[in-house]
């Protein structure tokens, strides 16, 4: 079955990540969330100057 | 009327700004739902608020990016329509909406990421923190924005450099201009209030349905108790809002109540016809005193009425008054089906209570309402000026031709109608759906849906029936 979409917590049995993998995950997630916002902006940007 | 360039260009922006606050004033107040939910799982491990979490997440981010989608629109009118305006006063705002992005619009979007795709990878407390920040960056971004908005209805802060463009002299009175923290505290609590009403709205249909029982019982108390006791407070900040407008915006307030003539004893008008024409209010049925003792705590005190501003500086009546009282009437509304719910709640009643289940699913679009009539009641009544008393709007337009803005107006109506019509569908249809829940689904129509808190319900109304 496809997993879904938007990520659900950790189940009871699921093995526990060591707290740097957690941060490294935590770190590129918000980097790649802010890169692709400012992408977005930039293109907008673009577009218009 | 004459369609011409400003008429089409208020007419626009207008347009698209109606259909950009409904998507903020719903994601403000999910936001911070979301976090309480979040924070109410990593308490008390309960299934039932990730299940809640999980629902409403869904719908957070559709409305998201609906509502970044409309306010990216907003953003280019001001150069394309309203040039003038930004030429003018773009020393003085345009850095609050500099600090929109940067401090709230950046922070909400860049941790909505770990919010959707990163609860596994990152563990559930550092999830709950981004959850928070997005929280968090949606308030930020309605300050900035309310600090922009409150600067064009009570400027202050500022001076006309010699080319007569306006600078800003001191930034903190530019962002605390006086009708900026009650208009803010006024609006956050506006988001909420629309968002307790869609989630107790969504919540009530569900259990109609009998679809996540559980789920759905959680999220009616929270909305319940939302609306309870957000909904008398909003009607507190809303009083206050109105006598800072009527300190410094006195035309809008006689606008609003449909004061003609300066007098005493001025009333609260419940019901009447304003007419530009004959500057009088038709059929008005009203109660002597009560709008006096409103806005200056005393029913003798002399209020003046429209006829005391020359006719070019008086906003448009009919529409600031009407406005306004359907955003009273959608207040008073909520505080009735707060005090309702809390009344069965507090007789155990609230999970079969059908007539009013019924009612909240009703009402459920009744913050959308109150927030566009609202914005509707504080825009127009801040006519004829863009710039409250200093830049009239009709020198705030861009010198464009009536055509070129009367054809953009008409591909935003068709492209939101396909759009946001698509994306509201889909997202009354997810609520329709309901949360996902480790309930059984009944087998036959006479058993009840299989969470202890269904079962227990079902055995009250049985016991009752």
């Amino acid at each position: 079955m496809k997993p879904p979409t938007i990520e659900g917590p950790p189940e009871p049995g699921d093995p526990k990540r060591p707290l740097g993998e957690s941060l490294l995950w935590f770190a590129a997630l918000w980097v790649g969330g802010l890169v692709a916002v400012a992408a977005v902006a930039y293109a907008l940007r673009a577009l218009i100057v | 009327m004459e369609f011409d360039a400003l008429l089409l260009s208020r007419l626009q922006f207008a347009f698209t700004i109606g259909f950009h606050i409904i998507f903020p004033a719903f994601t403000i107040g999910l936001a911070s739902f979301l976090a309480v939910l979040e924070g109410l799982w990593l308490k008390t491990k309960k299934p039932v608020y990730r299940n809640l979490y999980l629902f409403w997440v869904k719908i957070f981010a559709l409305s998201f990016g609906m509502g970044v989608v409309s306010g990216v629109v907003m953003s280019y009118q001001l150069g394309t329509n309203w040039s003038v305006f930004s030429a003018q006063v773009g020393s003085v705002i345009g850095p609050l909406f500099a600090y929109e992005v940067l401090t709230a619009f950046f922070l909400e979007a860049s941790f909505l990421g770990i919010m959707l795709f990163g609860w596994k990878r990152v563990g559930p407390k550092l999830h709950f923190f981004a959850t928070c920040m997005v929280a968090i960056g949606t308030l930020m971004s309605a300050f900035w924005i309310l600090a922009a908005n409150s600067w064009m209805q009570t400027p202050h802060g500022f001076a006309f450099a010699n080319d007569g463009t306006m600078v800003a002299t001191d930034f903190v009175q530019v962002i605390f201009n006086p009708s900026m923290p009650i208009r803010f505290v006024h609006m956050v609590l506006a988001a909420y209030l629309t968002t307790a009403m869609v989630v107790a709205g969504a919540s009530a249909f569900t259990l109609l349905t009998k679809k996540a029982v559980a789920e759905s019982g959680t999220a009616l108390r929270m909305g319940v108790l939302m609306m309870a006791i957000v909904a008398p407070l909003q009607i507190a900040a809303g009083h206050e809002s109105g006598k800072v407008a009527h300190e410094y915006q006195p035309a809008k307030v006689a606008a609003m109540e449909g004061w003609w003539e300066t007098r005493t004893q001025q009333p609260t008008l419940l019901f009447g016809w304003p007419d530009e024409q004959a500057e009088t209010t038709h059929a008005a049925i009203g109660i002597p005193g009560m709008g006096s003792w409103f806005v200056a705590g005393d029913v003798n005190a002399e209020l003046e009425g429209l006829k005391a501003f020359p006719k070019e500086d008086r906003p448009p009546v009919w529409l600031t008054f009407w406005a306004f009282r359907i955003m009273v009437a959608m207040g008073l509304a909520m505080v009735a089906l707060g005090v309702w719910g809390a009344v069965v709640w507090a007789l155990k009643r609230i999970d079969r209570a059908t007539l009013y289940h019924r009612a909240l699913v009703l009402a459920a679009p009744s913050g959308f309402v109150a927030v566009l009539a609202g914005w509707i009641s504080a825009e127009v009544g801040r006519q004829p000026y863009v710039v409250y008393g200093v830049l009239r709007t009709v020198d705030a337009v861009s010198p464009v031709a009536a055509g070129a803005v009367a054809t953009s107006l008409l591909f935003f109506i068709i492209v939101y109608a396909i759009v946001f019509s698509a994306g509201a569908l889909y997202i009354l249809r997810l609520m329709a759906k309901g949360p996902e829940t480790e309930e059984r689904a009944p087998e036959d129509a006479s058993e009840p849906p299989g969470s202890p808190l269904a079962t227990g319900v079902a055995s009250a109304s049985a016991k009752e029936g």
